[in-house]
């Protein structure tokens, strides 16, 4: 099968120094398939009843109840069954899958769990020729008890500590339940085998290096989770796996191998989202991101249905801000909630599924969508997704079927146009404090884009009437570098700029016009547009940014300003 | 982490169909041939498919993806249609119920003859594409379902071979009686892509230069003759990967194989 590096991470701020920043860069996915069978008999968490057993629950009754069961500890162990915050701190008693090990290690039949620890030994980290550290040192630590099972590993009473072997059957038994959860129930096979999990990863930097390299020394944290294919290892200089993996840092106090939504988050990517949803492709109305959106919002709905709770990352995520928490309870909408970035307007389709789930139940809901999921192509779009989705809804149960069209249609997905309001607008002050993200040149190829690339998302302006000219103005920056970005605008008065799918890209617009450094300050740029372009705009104006340099940029603010009279200055554009 | 983005494939939206290739096609004139009744038989190469797209073949080839349509809609009356985002194929079908004439011995036979019998869903028939050749790369299961996904590959003429068509995936749907339910699809119309001019060695060295001075030292492997689909035409490219050295770039680089200009970097890693 063919592998790639996709889409993936627990969608956590890239921070730290240069070499977590290339740490981060391991975020991926690509799966694979193999025949095998499935010897686990987990039951899972629904809101239909469906209900909480091995799979994520604790054993059945209370923790006395099962010890009481249990006259020995065999195959019993404690986890998290969500995560440290929402379980307030209490660990639950579960039994583990079997494992396929002879040496008591934690090697089962769908997870081999790898401790990365602090130590010397691990792979060396090259930059150029110089060799400037080193990756954890990946040994198996949890070891059965004498008595069959691993009660005798609890969480360390150092939160910080990156070498706890509860991590691994933290690891163990909630990848195990995720399998299970897709295989017992609705037979996906695409994972059966046992995927390698990295936890407590960290990565080393040579003291005597790290100042020349502009790296900070010693252990660096990994403040993320990701999916990564064996290969994705080499572009970091380590050497190739023998296999793909999933990877969980240590970073502070947090671990994130202790946050069973983020496992089941990379997890599904592992199930579902390798083979497709992956691409990132040009529309009529500019760049479609939302393939990469659809898969984030599948991996988010599934965690959460697994818990039956609408919260990813209360603990993991929230560690790096708790704006970054992702609650599917709340309802976001397409267009209005779009800003451009995958895991954020991935839950646009993720709180419709999980309303949905709440009316229908889980078990007909993922069911559904997993049929759907299974046909879906690397390019297909939200319009196909949606079809697909209701067409196997409307298959089983028309009243069913009506549920999600309801919602769909409430929450915009179903021929939603990627375009919103102008409006004055300020990252910072959003809920996701996410800029909006121009691609540039270097990574959309040489050949197409004449006018330069376009964004996800157009802009639509309302114009009084009476209106002699409109003031566009941005803050715009390419990060990493001093000057202005290059930037753009395509303006069609009436209806939304489209692209020339058939002429590399070109932009049918009435007018494109180059967003110029604003008199009034220097960080930022504008435009101010009178004639054509807002003579039989049937009172909307469309504006679809473009970046035409080789550079990604960002713009982190918007301001809109109408005149009535005709102004004058630098920045005057009058449209033929 | 962003999407994977691509420019392996020309654009495409959803919608009616008659509105996408209304705007698409607008200067189009009908077609002069007409539709074939009968599509070509798979590997039935086309001496005369053009190697640019012109509104007239993309019509054609969207003619017969509605010729193909229409025959499956006489057995499968509530078929619905989602087309790709350019409108000229079928990006999915639903509802969708077909099963071939006499049982076939596999799923994979059943998923075979579905394809070869409906090639105008690659935009085959009425000299308009050339016909893709489907290598299984996969099937996948859920319950009693099966869904067959295949890498599609055409023959390249002068190389006397099949390339794959980089990043394109087609899958058909079976049911547990073995009828197809499904298809979906991200292969665009296949045309006759320019003769190779340059060489593997000068496609790394050209790989190498795009990536730019920053990633002197990138680590450059082996280049890979591929098809790619930019803006409606299908070129001849090659897949070159890069390791860089120095950062945290994973970079897929596609070089034309006709000109040396870049067609594609697919930067494989995010963060
Ligand atoms: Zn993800």
């Amino acid at each position: 099968m063919k592998r790639s590096l996709d889409v993936c991470g627990a969608c956590l701020p890239t921070r730290g120094s240069a070499a977590g920043l290339a740490l981060m860069a391991l975020l991926g996915g690509c799966g694979t398939e193999s025949p095998g069978t499935n010897p686990s008999t987990f039951e899972v968490v629904g809101a239909d009843g469906l209900r909480a057993g091995d799979g994520v629950g604790p054993d059945a009754g209370s923790d006395d109840a099962a010890e009481a069961d249990a006259p020995t500890g065999a195959l019993r162990g404690r986890v998290y069954l969500h995560d440290p915050v929402t379980d307030q701190g209490e660990t639950t008693l579960v039994t583990l899958v079997q494992p396929i090990s002879t040496d008591g290690t934690l090697h089962g039949p769908y997870a081999n769990v790898w401790n990365c620890l602090n130590q010397p030994g691990g792979p060396k980290v090259r930059y150029g020729e110089v060799e400037v550290g080193a990756f954890c040192l990946e040994q198996q630590t949890a070891k059965v008890g004498d008595d069959g099972g691993w009660l005798h590993i609890l969480p360390p009473t150092d939160p910080s500590d990156p070498e706890d072997p509860f991590a691994e059957v933290q690891m163990y038994h909630h990848v195990h339940a995720m399998h299970a959860y897709f295989k017992d129930h609705f037979g996906l096979s695409a994972v059966d085998y046992p995927l390698d999990a990295l936890v407590n990863v960290n990565l080393y930097i040579d003291p005597k290096i790290a100042p020349l390299a502009g790296l900070s020394p010693g252990w660096q944290d990994f403040a993320n989770a990701a999916f990564v294919p064996k290969d994705a290892f080499a572009a970091f200089h380590l050497p190739p796996r023998k296999a793909d993996a999933i990877i969980f840092g240590q970073h502070g106090k947090t671990d994130l191998a202790y946050d069973a939504s983020v496992i089941y988050h990379e997890y599904t990517h592992a199930m579902i989202g390798t083979t497709r949803l992956t691409s990132m492709i040009p529309d009529f109305y500019g760049i479609d991101h939302m393939p990469g959106a659809l898969n984030e919002a599948f991996a988010d709905y599934f965690a959460a249905s697994m818990t039956n709770h609408p919260v990813i990352g209360a603990y993991a995520i929230a560690a790096s801000g708790a704006h970054l928490i992702r609650d599917l309870s709340i309802v976001r909408r397409c267009p209005l909630d779009l800003i451009g970035e995958i895991h954020a307007d991935g839950r646009i389709l993720s709180s419709a599924l999980w309303r949905v789930r709440a009316q229908i139940g889980a078990q007909f809901v993922d069911g559904v969508v997993l049929r759907a999921v299974q046909q879906f192509t690397k390019a297909t779009s939200l319009q196909g997704a949606v079809k697909l989705i209701l067409s196997e809804a409307e298959g089983e149960d028309a009243a069913m079927h009506a549920a999600f069209k309801k919602i769909f249609t409430e929450q915009g997905l179903i021929d939603c146009l990627r375009v919103k309001p102008w409006k004055d607008w300020k990252a910072e002050d959003t809920v996701d404090k996410v800029p909006y993200r121009l691609m540039g040149r270097g990574k959309l190829g040489g050949q197409g884009f004449p006018d330069g690339v376009p964004g996800p998302l157009q802009f639509s302006v309302a114009l009084p009437s009476g209106t002699k000219a409109v003031t566009l103005r941005w803050q715009a920056w390419a990060p990493g570098f001093f000057s202005q970005p290059t930037l753009a605008i395509g303006v069609q008065p009436a209806k939304p700029v489209t692209l020339n799918l058939f002429d590399k890209g070109k932009i049918d617009a009435k007018a494109v016009m180059p967003m110029s450094p604003d008199p009034g300050d220097i960080a930022w740029q504008s435009v101010t547009l009178t004639g054509a372009c807002l003579e039989g705009a049937a009172g909307k104006l469309y504006v679809l940014p473009l970046n035409a340099a080789n550079a990604d940029a960002e713009v982190t603010r918007m301001t809109l300003t109408m005149h009535t009279t005709t102004p004058t200055g630098p920045n005057l554009r009058t449209c033929k | 982490m962003s999407g994977r983005w691509s420019l392996l494939r020309w654009p495409r939206r959803s919608g009616s169909s008659a509105l996408a290739v209304a705007t698409a096609l607008a200067a189009a004139a009908l077609c002069p041939q007409g539709v074939e009744a009968t599509p070509p038989r798979q590997g039935q190469a086309r001496a005369t498919t053009p190697t640019d797209p012109t509104p007239a073949h993309l019509q054609r080839a969207h003619l017969a993806a509605e010729a193909a349509i229409a025959s499956l809609r006489a057995r499968s009356r509530g078929l619905k249609v989602q087309w790709q985002r350019d409108g000229v194929l079928p990006e999915l079908l639903t509802a969708l119920r077909w099963q071939p004439r006499s049982a076939l011995a596999t799923p994979e036979a059943t998923a075979r003859a579905f394809l070869a019998a409906h090639v105008g869903l690659c935009g085959v028939g009425a000299n308009a594409g050339m016909p893709p050749r489907f290598e299984l790369l996969a099937i996948e299961r859920l319950r009693a379902r099966a869904v067959l996904r295949f890498q599609p590959f055409a023959q390249v003429a002068e190389l006397g071979r099949a390339l794959p068509i980089e990043g394109a995936v087609a899958s058909v749907t079976l049911d547990e009686s073995g009828a197809v339910i499904g298809f979906t699809s991200d292969l665009n119309v296949l045309l006759a892509p320019s003769p190779a001019r340059i060489t593997a060695g000068e496609a790394e060295r050209l790989a190498r230069a795009a990536l730019g001075p920053a990633f002197a030292t990138a680590q450059v492997g082996s280049a890979r003759l591929v098809l790619a689909q930019q803006w409606g035409a299908t070129r001849l490219a090659y897949s070159v990967p890069t390791v860089a050295r120095i950062g945290v770039q994973h970079e897929r680089v596609l070089i034309d194989a006709h000109d040396g200009s870049v067609v594609a970097r697919d930067n494989e890693v995010r963060q």
